[in-house]
C-alpha cells in the first residue's frame, strides 16, 4: 500500500508539471499574437507596460482593457511558476485539489481494509490490542501522507529548474520588464496545506475503510463523488479547499480551480473537519461492535 | 487463574453460550470438546476478545487480553510476506529472537522460514501460528482444533511443546481429537447446549484446583 500514495504522487507531478510547460508555450504564443497585433497597431510592449491595465468580468467573459500587457504578464508568471522555490507551488497545488483527496482516500481505505482481506485481522487484533490497532493505523496513514508530500515537494523543486532548462531554453529572455506579484505563501506553508489535506482524506479514507472493510466500494464511491459529481451543478464542494487555499498557492501553472462552493470559509473548513470528526467517531463505534475474527 | 463468569454469547436468536461458568488454574492443559457449532471456537474468540459478550472473563484480577496467545484454526497469513516475518508480525521481535525460539526451532529450519508464505501448505501455516502462540510468552495459550492439517511430526512437536508448558502456561484447546492429549491433559471439558460440563476421569488432584 506504500507505494500507492508514493507513485500516485510521483504520476501527477509528471502531469502538474507537463500542464505548467504547456502552459508557459500557450502563454508564449498568445503573446506573440498579441504583440504582432499591437505592432500592426503602433503599440510596442514597452509603451504597453507603461499604461495602466484593468480586468474586468462579465456574464463569464473577461473584459481587458490593455491586452497586451495582459498576455505578457501571464507569460510571464506562467513561466515564474518553474523558477526556484514556485516550483513547489507550482507541483503541489493542482495534485493538492484534484489528485490527493482521491489517492490518499483510497490509500486510507486501502490500510484499513488490508488486513480483514487478507484474513488476519483477528491476529493483529490479539496481538496488538483493538485500540492500539486503530491508533497505529491512524498514526501510519498520517506519517505515510506527510512523507508523500514532502517527497513531491522535494521533487517538485528539484525538477523545476530542469525541467525549465529542458523544455524552456529560450523563453527567460522573452521577458525584459519583471512583473510585481502578489505575495503567496512560503514553500512550508504550502507543503503544510497539501499534508494537511492528504492526512484528512487518508484518515476519512481509514475511518470509512475500517466501518465497510472493503476498499473498493467506497473508493468508487469517493471517485464518483470527487471526479462526477462536481461536474453534474454549478458547485464544486471541493473548492472549499481552493477557497481556503488562495494566499498559498498562487495558481500560476496552469491550473485553474472553479469558483468555490458559495460558504463562508471558515463554515467550510469547519464543516469538514466536523464530518470527519463525525465519520471517524461512527466508524470507531461500528468497528467496535463488528467481530474482529476476520 | 483464567476466571470465565456468566458468559453468555448470542448470535441473532441462537443462544451459543449461556452463563458459562468456568474457573480453571494458571498452568495446565485444558481440552475442551463438543459437537460441530457447540460453541467451542466462539468461546476462544469470546476469549481472545474478537467478540462482543455478556459476562466477564478475567485473567487472576486484571483483563485477560494483555496475557493470552492465540492459534485459531483458519491459518492464514500474509501471503507476500515471508514465515519469519510473518512471525516477526505476530510476536514483534527481531529476527534473530524469533530464529533462537525453541517453538519455532520445533517446526522450522531456516530455508523454510526464509519462503514466502503464500508457498506454504496448511500444515506450515498452522505451524507458523502454532508456533507464534507458544513463542508469544503470554501465559494463557488458545489453541483452535491445532491436529487439522498437522504432519506426524508436527503432532509430536505439538505434544512437546505441551509438555513444556504444562508447568508454565494455562493452555487451553479446543478439539475434537480430545484422546491425543490423553498423557497431557489436567482436566477434559465438553461444551453442550451452551453450558460447559467437566468430564469425569480426571484425576481427583487436578480437578480440585478449580471450580466449574
Amino acid at each position: 500500500m506504500l507505494l500507492l500514495p508514493l507513485a500516485g504522487l510521483l504520476l501527477a507531478l509528471v502531469f502538474a508539471f507537463t500542464g505548467s510547460v504547456s502552459n508557459v508555450g500557450a502563454s508564449m504564443t498568445r503573446l506573440e499574437a498579441t504583440a504582432a497585433q499591437a505592432s500592426a497597431n503602433g503599440l510596442s510592449l514597452a509603451q504597453a507596460i507603461e499604461q495602466p491595465m484593468s480586468l474586468v468580468v462579465q456574464d463569464g467573459q473577461k473584459l481587458v482593457d490593455n491586452p497586451l500587457r495582459y498576455d505578457y504578464e501571464r507569460a510571464y508568471l506562467a513561466y515564474q511558476a518553474l523558477e526556484g522555490t514556485n516550483g513547489v507551488g507550482t507541483g503541489l497545488e493542482m495534485i493538492t485539489f484534484l489528485v490527493i483527496p482521491l489517492l490518499f482516500f483510497v490509500y486510507g481505505c486501502g490500510v484499513a481494509a488490508g488486513d480483514a482481506r487478507r484474513r488476519i485481522l483477528k491476529d493483529r487484533v490479539v496481538t496488538q490490542g483493538a485500540t492500539p490497532y486503530v491508533v497505529a493505523k491512524a498514526a501510519i496513514v498520517v506519517a505515510v501522507s506527510l512523507a508523500a508530500v514532502l517527497v513531491a515537494a522535494t521533487l517538485s523543486l528539484a525538477v523545476a529548474p530542469i525541467v525549465r532548462a529542458a523544455f524552456l531554453p529560450s523563453v527567460d529572455r522573452s521577458f525584459p520588464y519583471p512583473v510585481a506579484t502578489l505575495a503567496v505563501g512560503s514553500p512550508a506553508v504550502q507543503i503544510a496545506f497539501s499534508a494537511s489535506t492528504a492526512i484528512m482524506f487518508g484518515l476519512l479514507g481509514l475511518f470509512v475503510g475500517l466501518a465497510a472493510r472493503s476498499m473498493l466500494i467506497p473508493s468508487l464511491a469517493a471517485g464518483g463523488l470527487l471526479m462526477v459529481a462536481p461536474f453534474a451543478g454549478p458547485y464544486d464542494p471541493r473548492n472549499i479547499l481552493t477557497a481556503a487555499a488562495e494566499g498559498v498557492f498562487n495558481y500560476w501553472g496552469g491550473f485553474s480551480p472553479r469558483p468555490p462552493f458559495p460558504v463562508q470559509l471558515e463554515l467550510g473548513l469547519a464543516a469538514m473537519a466536523g464530518g470527519l470528526l463525525i465519520v471517524a467517531l461512527v466508524s470507531v463505534f461500528v468497528w467496535s461492535r463488528m467481530t474482529k475474527f476476520v | 487463574m483464567l476466571r470465565i463468569t456468566d458468559l453468555s454469547k448470542r448470535y441473532g436468536r441462537i443462544n451459543v453460550l449461556h452463563n458459562v461458568l468456568l474457573t480453571i488454574p494458571s498452568s495446565g492443559i485444558y481440552v475442551l470438546r463438543g459437537e460441530n457449532g457447540s460453541g467451542k471456537t466462539t468461546l476462544l474468540k469470546c476469549l481472545a476478545g474478537l467478540e462482543r459478550y455478556q459476562g466477564s472473563i478475567l485473567w487472576h484480577s486484571e483483563s485477560l487480553l494483555k496475557n493470552i496467545a492465540v492459534a485459531f484454526d483458519d491459518s492464514t497469513l500474509h501471503g507476500r510476506l515471508t514465515g519469519l516475518q510473518n512471525l516477526r508480525a505476530l510476536l514483534d521481535a527481531s529476527s534473530e529472537v524469533i530464529e533462537e525460539t525453541p517453538a519455532v526451532r520445533m517446526f522450522f529450519n531456516n530455508d523454510l522460514l526464509r519462503k514466502r508464505s503464500a508457498n506454504y501448505s496448511l500444515g506450515q501455516r498452522k505451524k507458523i501460528k502454532i508456533a507464534a502462540a507458544f513463542a508469544a510468552l503470554k501465559p494463557c495459550i488458545l489453541l483452535d482444533e491445532p491436529l487439522s492439517g498437522l504432519d506426524k511430526s508436527g503432532r509430536e512437536g505439538l505434544l512437546q511443546l505441551l509438555e513444556s508448558s504444562a508447568d508454565t502456561n494455562c493452555v487451553l484447546i479446543s478439539d475434537h481429537e480430545s484422546a491425543f492429549y490423553r498423557s497431557v491433559a489436567s482436566s477434559e471439558f465438553t461444551i453442550r447446549r451452551g453450558k460447559i460440563h467437566r468430564d469425569p476421569g480426571n484425576e481427583a488432584s487436578k480437578i480440585d484446583e478449580f471450580d466449574e
